[in-house]
């Protein structure tokens, strides 16, 4: 590999940082004083279409200019120092590719404009062609392909010259069942490998099986960020709903009625033991200790809303 | 970081793996896959035959003109004078300088090129010279047959000044085509309806100023072309000779020096070159 392409991940800056970010467009507010920082594993950045998410997608990755704030890739600004963008892939939303162009000889372009030195730029073709599972149809021209392909043929042009950080902007659009799950695997690869990934969608399961890490964004404003059991414990408003099956349900209910940390209980149809309570985390750390003292069993315990889909609905609302 | 080692892709106190692509390197890969892309393109295919309208002319010559009123001197500056310069050269160069950088931002496609360590100035060069290259080898295509056509078994008409003047004319046409694609190719950046702007510029500035016998023609890239094509064979018979003797007679003062006019046009294409640059710097990209 290149020693001017490979690095270690190590930096004194936060990976991607946004400073007190504004755009607008003429009096349209996109983005409204909004601050965040992602680090290295997945982070999905969700919102409502308007919300601003596609914006602040596009203020992150340096392809428009803030109105207001900074936004900061390894301490610096990506529009001033372009070279940044060596360490940098990006897979956009828009199907707009050179069609004219085969899959390999795509990528290769894109490689060569990452100034890998020419003898490189064939077997990391090659290696980022068969990582997308695209091999087979590289010397086919992109115009022939399906949205799947193109898609594939997309993701290899982030991932080739191995960057730090990348960018993917709705990456399963389009993919079958195969391929999404194939994706889903390797964008999970690429954070447990230290990169940072930062992935947009609108859609919440395809979020939720790469990361519980979001940011989310509703009317231009970050209004949550971090990981989702985390964001889900701080909203009091709506207490969680956890289901625990027991061998001895109506003891266990009668224990946890007790309990300080639990704001109420009662049985399921299905005779399980559903405690609410203000305070997800402590509850969790707390529960081992209880069961053993008061030698009680649970067989399964689930947390039903603790999904993505309800965090989202909580905060922003139907 | 310097300018100069940003343009030289040497990063000064900037780390290898964080360093800019030398603008020569970036430019150079731009400018070959966009030349390959513009060559494939329908315009392309348009272009080329309406550069054979001229040659069909010159074949309308060789048929029709058997008692030899029109020398294939005069054709040739007359061809020179009043339909490469200023119309066929300006509308090959609005064909695919506009586009250069218009047609990939409105595709989107640039996006691949914005997301590269590569300099928005090597972005420009690449896909200007690229379309400058597509546009001069066309028009020098098309002159080329015409040559042949006029001098095919005329072998009276091959003097050493027609040659002389023919590759005059290749020359100029070729300058021309470099000089205005760089103009077309700025408006294709900075504005949003770039072809209309080409167009009133192309067929309205240059051709209404351009033909004024007053100082003010020197305020057009049509001036300059036909005062460096001046062909001393075709006498005032040629309309652009005509157009020089009328200007010179009104305003009373030598003509404009053909090296002064070789610099107006070089400083033309350079100052194009760098705006459209500058332009392209401030762009966002939204698609």
């Amino acid at each position: 590999m290149s020693p001017d392409i490979a690095r270690p991940v190590t930096t004194p800056f936060p990976v991607l940082q946004a400073r007190r970010v504004s755009k607008w467009f003429g009096e349209v507010i996109a983005v409204n004083d909004s601050s965040l920082t992602v680090g290295p594993g997945v982070t999905g950045l969700l919102g409502l279409n308007g919300a601003g998410k596609t914006t602040l997608f596009k203020l992150l990755s340096g392809l428009i200019e803030p109105s207001q704030g900074e936004v900061l890739i390894f301490g610096q600004r990506l529009r001033r120092e372009v070279g940044l963008f060596r360490r940098i892939g990006f897979c956009p939303e828009s199907e707009a590719m050179h069609d004219w162009l085969t899959g390999r000889e795509f990528v290769s372009l894109m490689l060569r404009l990452m100034g890998v030195p020419g003898p490189e730029i064939a077997p990391r073709t090659a290696a980022a062609l068969d990582r997308v599972h695209l091999a087979d149809a590289a010397d086919r021209r992109i115009g022939s392909y399906s949205k799947g392909m193109r898609q594939k043929i997309k993701m290899a042009q982030a991932l080739v010259h191995d960057p730090d950080i990348i960018f993917l902007d709705e990456p399963l659009n389009g993919m079958d069942p195969v391929a999404r799950h194939e994706i889903i695997a390797l964008v999970k690869q690429l954070g447990a490998a230290g990169k940072t990934v930062l992935v947009s969608s609108h859609i919440l399961p395809e979020i939720e099986e790469m990361t519980r890490n979001i940011v989310l964004i509703h009317h231009g404003k970050v209004l949550a960020e971090g990981d989702v059991t985390e964001i889900r414990d701080k909203i009091h408003d709506h207490p969680t709903i956890v289901a625990l099956s027991a061998p001895e349900p109506r003891r266990l209910a009668s224990f946890l009625a007790g309990r300080e940390l639990v704001m109420g209980v009662e049985l399921d149809e299905r005779g399980r033991v559903v405690a609410r309570t203000d305070h997800a985390v402590a509850f969790y750390r707390a529960l081992p200790g209880w069961l053993l003292a008061e030698k009680l069993a649970v067989d399964e315990i689930e947390t039903l809303d603790d999904s993505l889909q309800a965090v989202f609905d909580y905060l922003v609302g139907d | 970081m310097g300018w100069l080692a940003k343009l030289t892709g040497t990063g000064g106190t900037v780390p290898a793996g964080e360093r800019q692509l030398p603008l020569a390197t970036g430019a150079f890969w731009i400018g070959w896959y966009s030349y390959r892309e513009m060559a494939r393109r329908r315009r392309l295919v348009a272009m080329g035959a309406v550069m054979l309208v001229p040659v069909l002319m010159c074949l309308a010559w060789r048929l029709l003109d058997r008692d030899g009123a029109v020398s294939a001197s005069l054709l040739l500056a007359n061809l020179g004078g009043i339909v490469y310069v200023p119309f066929l050269t300006a509308l090959v160069s609005l064909a695919f300088g506009v586009s250069a950088i218009g047609e990939e931002v409105e595709e989107g496609t640039i996006l691949y090129y914005w997301t590269r360590p590569v300099g928005r100035g090597a972005i420009h060069l690449g896909r200007l010279v690229a379309a400058q290259t597509v546009a001069a080898t066309l028009l020098a295509g098309s002159l080329a047959l015409c040559f042949a056509v006029i001098t095919a078994g005329n072998f009276g008409a091959l003097t050493a000044k027609f040659v002389h003047a023919y590759l005059v004319t290749v020359g100029v046409v070729m300058l021309g085509a470099f000089v205005y694609t760089a103009i077309f190719a700025a408006m294709g950046t900075g504005l949003k309806r770039p072809m209309l702007a080409a167009l009133l510029f192309a067929f309205g500035w240059e051709t209404m100023t351009g033909n004024i016998p007053a100082r003010i023609q020197q305020l057009t890239v049509v001036f300059h072309l036909r005062n460096l094509i001046g062909n001393t064979e075709a006498g005032t018979r040629s309309v652009p000779n005509l157009l020089l003797e009328l200007l010179r007679q009104v305003q009373h003062e030598a003509p404009v020096p053909q090296w002064r006019s070789v610099l107006v046009l070089l400083a033309t294409m350079i100052l194009a070159g760098l705006l459209g640059a500058w332009l392209l710097r401030r762009k966002e990209i939204f698609r």
